[in-house]
């Protein structure tokens, strides 16, 4: 049984970024604290399909009494051919808060989504969509 | 507005802006300093005369907590937008990002520590735009020095070429010009150019606000833009755009009663 009050998290750190996995839960960590809560379980992705994201949603299902994942960078949505808007929707459709640690940017659900989608296209648009470096 | 150079300076559109922000700030600086002066030129520029008896360690801490107290306590984004708006508009279009600290600088006469030569992109985007906006008029080494866009590359060339850090730092201030700006302007300069400011051979002192803009979507530097900034102003135009897309994708997945 979950503590009163005491959020869990699921932790899904970055497959691709170089900074090693305990340097990663660390920020995490701190930003499960802030959430009120406290990681549970934790994952990743496979390093030769993150790009594709299909572990975190099913994982996600099978996992109970989660209320929220947070990933390590929002960079995570954004490895595909696009920023893969579906999957966040799919999450939060499950009423699980979705949160991007290095980013200190968390989305509560669909309608908190509304109003914080622009943030993460432009993102996406300003950060993967560049070719001058 | 002619930007080749990199930089230009701006006449403020909005005094009554920049003059509340200014009295504010003043406000903030004898209160966590305990200033008793009504003549805010005076707190301003003879900031250093207060605080000579002042230990470098307790004055550092105090001016840190000025800082916090400053961005926490002052709307500083909305009073130097309303200050520069249609300059700032002119230059990045209506879907504007702003810094989420602004930085605010105290430069006493003979402060030993300047802000040394760099610029500030890669790591900043080159597609963001700084604000420098002095509360106290600033000329020779009371003001910032920079060096000019076309000047800033061929430097970075030769030293890509010869990898001497202190022949480029020579041969850079040797090319770069002191810009003298009054309160009530403000320079506005790429982060592609190179900038510093050397040591405050004046008698008074030099205190600064610098922050800066982008548009959301241009691209960013290395520095990740959600941490770096926040959305400021988002035209009706862009907000439709980007509801009807995530509309469409709520839809298409069933039952979303948003």
């Amino acid at each position: 049984m979950k503590a009163k009050n005491i959020k869990s998290f699921y932790s899904c750190i970055d497959t691709y970024y170089a900074a090693p996995s305990p340097e990663q839960h660390d920020v995490i960590n701190t930003m499960a604290k802030r959430e009120n809560g406290k990681i549970i379980f934790y994952g990743a992705e496979d390093y030769f399909v993150a790009h594709t994201q299909p572990f975190i949603l099913p994982k996600l299902k099978r996992t109970r009494n989660i209320d929220g994942v947070i990933f390590f960078t929002l960079n995570q949505f954004c490895y595909g051919e696009s920023f893969n808007l579906k999957l966040l929707i799919d999450i939060l459709k499950l009423n699980i808060s979705v949160h991007f640690a290095r980013e200190a940017l968390s989305i509560q659900n669909l309608n908190d989504l509304k109003t914080k989608h622009l943030d993460l296209l432009a993102y996406y648009q300003a950060t993967f969509k560049k070719c001058y470096l | 507005m002619d930007f080749h150079n990199g930089y230009f300076v701006k006449k403020c559109e909005k005094i009554e802006s920049l003059s509340a922000l200014k009295l504010q700030v003043c406000n903030l600086i004898r209160e966590e300093f305990n200033i008793e002066c009504d003549d805010d030129e005076k707190v301003l520029n003879q900031f250093h005369e207060f605080v000579n008896e002042v230990s470098a360690i307790d004055l550092n801490e105090k001016r840190m907590l000025l800082i916090k107290k400053i961005n926490q306590n002052i709307n500083l984004k909305e009073l130097i937008f309303n200050s520069f708006k249609d300059t700032i508009l002119d230059l990045l279009g209506p879907d504007l990002l702003v810094q989420k600290n602004c930085n605010i600088v105290i430069q006493m006469p003979n402060d030993n520590n300047p802000s040394e030569l760099h610029r500030d992109a890669p790591g900043n985007s080159p597609y963001e735009i700084v604000l420098w906006i002095p509360l106290v008029d600033c000329f020779k080494t009371k003001a910032m020095y920079l060096v000019d866009y076309k000047s800033t590359l061929e430097l970075y060339d030769d030293l890509e070429k010869n990898l001497d850090w202190e022949q480029f730092e020579r041969k850079s201030i040797k090319k770069s010009s002191c810009i003298p700006v009054k309160f009530g302007e403000a320079l506005f300069f790429s982060t592609a150019v190179l900038h510093g400011s050397h040591i405050n051979k004046e008698t008074e002192t030099r205190i600064s606000l610098n922050i800066r803009f982008k548009n959301i979507f241009s691209p960013s530097g290395l520095k990740n833009q959600l941490q770096f900034f926040e959305k400021f102003l988002i035209s009706d135009f862009v907000e439709m755009g980007s509801s009807l897309e995530l509309k469409k994708l709520i839809v298409q997945n069933e039952k979303y009663e948003g």
